[in-house]
């Protein structure tokens, strides 16, 4: 019997292939897709891949061993500036967020977790490098956030949304300088008629 | 409101009746109606889809014109309405996808490609992309024979680049 002819992943055509690895995660392109082959491992250097960056490391066992930073340094550095958005499911440094933030002036979308001891500054400072962002999601506990200082430096800030652990819910006394706890989300013009 | 059928013809001679309004979900028929070089009498030769893949195809669009209709027809449906109708369109999609083979798959994608139907190339990615998520690269060489054309020199290269693991 004649075997038909079998296509194969591999001779796609490389739009076809990138559009495909787009959809994994930063993680599921370096650990995997980028060792599976040499044209796949092409495609994944492509700066192009790497505009939007979601970071989220599946938690097992086997996973304990991943250094967050380092991978995101490395998704960082493949963008080449050309970085638009990112989403990193897991606590952030204050280095790791000035890292991002001094390569990526185009970021129009910031997604991260911060927890003490990231200094209130250190968020504000790396936002304000940021003159485009227009969406930031910030899950926050033991910290307080600058929210007035992240509106004043962002001034395409769009949606603002926030998260903050039940400590903090339980503990806050809101006033015009804090927003309200729980879950939280409105446009930063809203925010900032209301509070200035 | 009427609908125009047109004729399709596949790579492997087989004809095809559709809607045209099915039809214009690819790019490239929806160009051809446009600048009119459609004939009512004629199939539209493809020469790069077979009669399997071109049924596939087909079967995509006809479904997926009933739900632009629904969209323009119900604009004020509610929202519990709008969640209900996307899930049923997820869930027949879901189905289509599960009842082919990667091989199908492909080609099925290439034909997406070749006649520019937006749609129908995310949701093939989008498959083939969940084929790969959580699996070794070893198990994604295996599920999609694909070669390992590394040289050890390339290999080597991996191993160090792997500075992100502990230990």
């Amino acid at each position: 019997m004649k075997r038909k002819k079998q296509i194969n992943l591999e001779e796609l055509p490389p739009e076809l292939t990138s559009s495909i690895l787009l959809r994994l995660g930063a993680f599921e392109i370096l650990e995997t897709a980028q060792k599976v082959c040499r044209s796949w491992r092409r495609v994944c250097k492509d700066p192009s891949m790497w505009r939007k960056i979601n970071i989220q490391i599946p938690r097992n066992i086997e996973t304990l061993k991943y250094d967050t930073e380092v991978i995101c340094r490395n998704a960082v550095d493949r963008s080449q500036g050309g970085l638009l958005e990112i989403d990193i499911d897991g606590f952030v440094t204050g280095s790791l967020l000035t890292y991002i933030t001094d390569r990526s002036s185009y970021l129009r979308s910031l997604g991260l977790q911060v927890c003490y001891p990231m200094k209130r500054k250190v968020l504000v400072n790396a936002v304000s490098k940021l003159p485009l962002l227009e969406e930031l999601e910030v899950s926050y506990s033991w910290t307080k956030l600058n929210l007035k200082a992240i509106g004043y430096s962002c001034p395409h800030l769009k949606t603002l949304k926030l998260n903050c652990s039940s400590y903090e819910r339980s503990r806050r006394k809101f006033d015009a300088d804090t927003p309200p706890p729980a879950y939280w989300e409105q446009t930063n013009k809203h925010w900032l008629r209301r509070h200035s | 409101m009427s609908s125009n059928m047109i004729m399709l013809k596949s790579s492997d001679g087989a004809s095809f009746e559709i809607e045209e309004a099915a039809a214009r979900k690819s790019k490239i028929i929806a160009n051809m109606i446009e600048v009119e070089c459609v004939d009512e009498d004629k199939a539209i030769p493809l020469q790069n889809v077979t009669g399997n893949i071109l049924a596939l195809v087909i079967e995509y669009c006809n479904k997926h014109i009933v739900d632009d209709d629904d969209d323009v027809a119900t604009e004020e449906a509610s929202e519990e309405e709008e969640e209900a109708k996307k899930k049923k369109v997820d869930d027949w999609e879901a189905e289509f996808m599960n009842s082919m083979s990667l091989e199908t798959m492909f080609e099925l994608l290439l034909a997406a490609n070749y006649l520019n139907i937006k749609s129908l190339i995310d949701l093939v990615c989008q498959t083939i992309a969940n084929n790969i998520k959580d699996k070794t690269p070893e198990e994604v060489r295996k599920i999609f024979s694909i070669e390992n054309d590394f040289t050890p020199e390339e290999e080597e290269e991996i191993r160090k680049e792997n500075a992100w693991a502990f230990g």
